[in-house]
């Protein structure tokens, strides 16, 4: 075969690819969103709104604390849950109650999330210490960002059981870890500095 | 406090920006959003999906799977990239998942880079309409098949194809040539 041949060849199999259609239609388009509706859980996890939440009360931290007539360790403590809960209670803020235990991780599972649980553990009793000089209407805040934080690591967990090989799913989770390792330090950071 | 785990702000904040209304309604968890993103985007998605498995109903069921899917984990979705192009990779996820789950099932070991699956006879070589390119690319090997419509078609370049399928660039380029060569052969 000539080689204007193969060029022609070549150029006739791209103008035919760049003619093939961009999208295909289901035959049964409505059918099939019907039955993808019915398999769509209620989604309750958007862990990175709730980061971007964490940061938003970490900046009013930020804010609240700035005053030197507003000492840190003036600030009520009496609504702050965590600064009594006991000392084992790692990650207490990761389960909350009305979220189900979280779930036995695959061994590799647990070799990946075990750099980010050792590092929330070494986190703990810093951040409840820091924690504990907030207003309790900014520590509330923190906690509820944090506890939807949780809620989607504990989703991801759970969807990596049904799908431990799906790749996107462990980068989530360890993104998730990796978020609430953030906004945890970003809290002490930040009560550090003041 | 300086830990060892130093992550900029800016990665927790570009979570807010992704922009498309729709998606950010999907996002917070409005169905029937999510249902006009469906829309929207069935058609593309239902194309790779047939292209990749060259058969219609495991398409449409693989096109459920990545809706699904999509919504699952639609808070990931950062805006980043395009949310057509951020629903191509789940697509693509989906379909070599699935893929790997069918192969085990069928307790069957097949490489996608043996030379066995290269020189596999293909229909295309026989197809006499030669102008049907869909029915041979239909009709291509499983392995020249994928890395076809994912480089040609779809646009991914050798090394993000390697990285999904867990081959080598040069396998990859393998396949194409393997691919385009029959794709020829059946378009004569």
């Amino acid at each position: 075969m000539s080689t204007d041949h193969r060029d022609d060849d070549d150029r006739a199999l791209a103008a035919a690819v760049a003619r093939l259609p961009r999208e295909i239609t289901p035959h049964e388009v409505d059918r099939t969103w019907s039955a993808i509706e019915a398999r769509l859980a209620p989604r309750r996890t958007r862990h990175f709104e709730a980061a971007g939440a964490v940061l938003a009360a970490a900046a009013a931290v930020l804010c609240l604390l700035t005053p030197p007539s507003t000492p840190p360790h003036d600030a009520p403590t009496a609504e702050l849950s965590l600064a009594s809960e006991p000392p084992d209670a790692l990650l207490t803020t990761a389960w909350s109650s009305d979220l189900p235990s979280p779930s036995e991780p695959a061994p590799e599972l647990a070799d990946d999330e075990g750099p980010f649980l050792a590092t929330l553990a070494t986190l703990d009793a810093d951040f409840r210490q820091a924690r504990a000089q907030l207003p309790a209407s900014d520590a509330a805040r923190i906690d509820e960002s944090l506890r939807a934080v949780d809620a989607a690591i504990e989703t991801t967990r759970t969807a990596l059981q049904t799908h431990p090989d799906d790749f996107d799913l462990r980068t989530d989770l360890l993104n998730a870890y990796r978020d609430k390792v953030t906004a945890e330090t970003d809290v002490l950071d930040l009560t550090t500095r003041i | 406090m300086n830990l060892a785990v130093p992550f900029p702000f800016p990665e927790l904040t570009r979570a807010a920006s992704a922009g498309d209304p729709l998606v950010e309604s999907a996002r917070r968890g409005d169905v029937a959003a999510f249902g006009r993103l469906y829309h929207q985007h069935v058609g593309r998605v239902n194309a790779l999906c047939l292209r990749l498995s060259a058969d219609r109903g495991r398409a449409e069921q693989l096109t459920q799977d990545t809706f699904v899917r999509a919504w699952e984990r639609l808070a990931s979705f950062r805006g980043e990239s395009s949310f057509a192009t951020w629903l191509r990779h789940v697509t693509v996820n989906v379909v070599f998942e699935e893929r790997r789950a069918r192969a085990r099932r069928e307790r069957r070991v097949r490489p996608t880079d043996d030379d066995e699956v290269l020189s596999a006879p293909s229909a295309a070589r026989t197809d006499d309409s030669g102008l049907d390119l869909e029915r041979a690319i239909a009709a291509l090997p499983e392995g020249a098949r994928t890395v076809f419509v994912l480089h040609d078609v779809e646009g991914y370049q050798h090394g993000e194809i390697g990285d999904l399928l867990g081959i080598a660039e040069g396998t990859s380029k393998a396949h194409l040539h393997r691919a385009r060569t029959l794709l020829k052969e059946a378009l004569r």
